[in-house]
């Protein structure tokens, strides 16, 4: 099972340091994905990655753990940090979240 | 014949690159916000990132209490830039130009974009870029005519590569572009979404604006491009006046992937 989790960076001027702010997680196993976490609206699960071993568009629903493993190349600006794991299942965490099924 | 391409780029890359980080230097500046980015001490470290090898932009703060976006030219996912067709040099310099070009077109296009310049942080050249507002995911701006009408005729005029709702920020008022390393994409190559040239084909919004067409007329009638030619490959630069033509010759956007 692939593990993506999205985070950003406040910068705290009274602190004078950054302050992590979690986004979303999103697994995917095999033929579904599951995202959840404070803006998990903000992950477009409809956007295509272009695979850059194959200069192919990879889309969620055709290979769900493929398609995450190259989240972080759709996200390039720096303000989300995007951060890939490979992890078992049963370090899932139970609570609310969307799933989505492929194909 | 894609790979041939690709090499026939990379040979003729080198030539043109101190000339064209030059033309940049010698354009930015001339507004309060970018003599900011160019002058504002950095202020503490970077943010932690936990995405190494992507593009390895950093997030630092600036005296002034700017949040902005270092992406080095030393960063660059090379692999992934040659998938779009770009080199292992044109991200950070597509972001420099492509708010030149915004900023030379004025309104409403300027406020569309980011600003940004080439600065160097901690010994690395880069593109510096003013954080966005507001936040990625939002479709709302496909809808908002304020917002996708400029877009979608910036985004058809760059040829932007890969314009999703990850790289826009919508504050519920304003719409914010960002991310342009992949775009003055050439004829045939790779692209991944056009979201917002689509939603306005979609719209039948296609057909040019008045301030389109004048837009279209000062870049296209000005031997430098506006400043952007001495910035692009040659051959970049002339796909994008021959965009603008036929812009100009059809009345409309071009459709999606039209390069």
């Amino acid at each position: 099972m692939i593990r993506v989790r999205f985070t950003t960076f406040d910068f705290d001027p009274a602190r004078d340091e950054w302050v992590e702010r979690p986004i979303a997680e999103l697994l995917a196993d095999r033929n579904e994905v599951t995202i959840s976490g404070p803006h998990a609206e903000w992950i477009d699960l409809d956007i295509s990655i272009v695979d850059p071993e194959t200069a192919e568009r990879v889309a969620r629903d055709i290979d769900p753990e493929r398609w995450a493993r190259l989240l972080p190349l759709a996200y390039r600006s720096g303000d989300l940090n995007v951060e890939v794991a490979e992890v078992d299942a049963a370090e899932r965490v139970a609570g609310a979240a969307f799933h989505y099924a492929a194909g | 014949m894609r790979g041939e391409g690709v090499l026939r780029r990379q040979q003729t890359w080198p030539v043109k690159i101190d000339s064209q980080l030059t033309a940049v230097r010698a354009a930015q500046g001339d507004s309060p916000v970018e003599r900011q980015l160019l002058a504002a001490d950095f202020r503490g470290p970077p943010a932690p990132t936990s995405t190494p090898g992507v593009n390895t932009t950093k997030r630092l703060a600036l005296a002034n209490g700017w949040v902005v976006f270092h992406k080095p030219f030393s960063g660059v996912h090379v692999a992934n830039a040659l998938a779009y067709g770009q080199t292992a040099e044109t991200p950070p310099l597509h972001e420099a130009a492509a708010w030149r070009l915004a900023a030379a077109l004025g309104p409403p296009w300027r406020e569309l974009l980011s600003p940004c310049v080439l600065r160097e942080y901690d010994g690395e050249d880069g593109a510096l870029s003013l954080q966005a507002q507001g936040w990625p995911g939002d479709p709302a701006p496909t809808q908002n005519p304020t917002w996708c009408l400029p877009a979608a005729f910036l985004d058809s005029l760059i040829a932007q590569q890969d314009r999703h709702s990850g790289n826009w920020r919508w504050d519920g008022d304003r719409l914010s572009l960002i991310d342009h390393g992949y775009a003055f994409g050439l004829p045939g190559d790779i692209l991944n979404h056009t979201d917002l040239v689509k939603a306005r084909h979609s719209h039948r919004a296609a057909g040019l604006l008045p301030e389109e067409r004048d837009a279209l007329e000062r870049l296209s009638a000005d031997a430098d491009l506006l400043g952007i030619a001495d910035i692009l490959l040659d051959e970049r630069a002339q796909a994008l006046l021959e965009r603008a033509k036929r812009m100009l010759a059809r009345g409309e956007i071009l459709g999606p992937g039209e390069f």
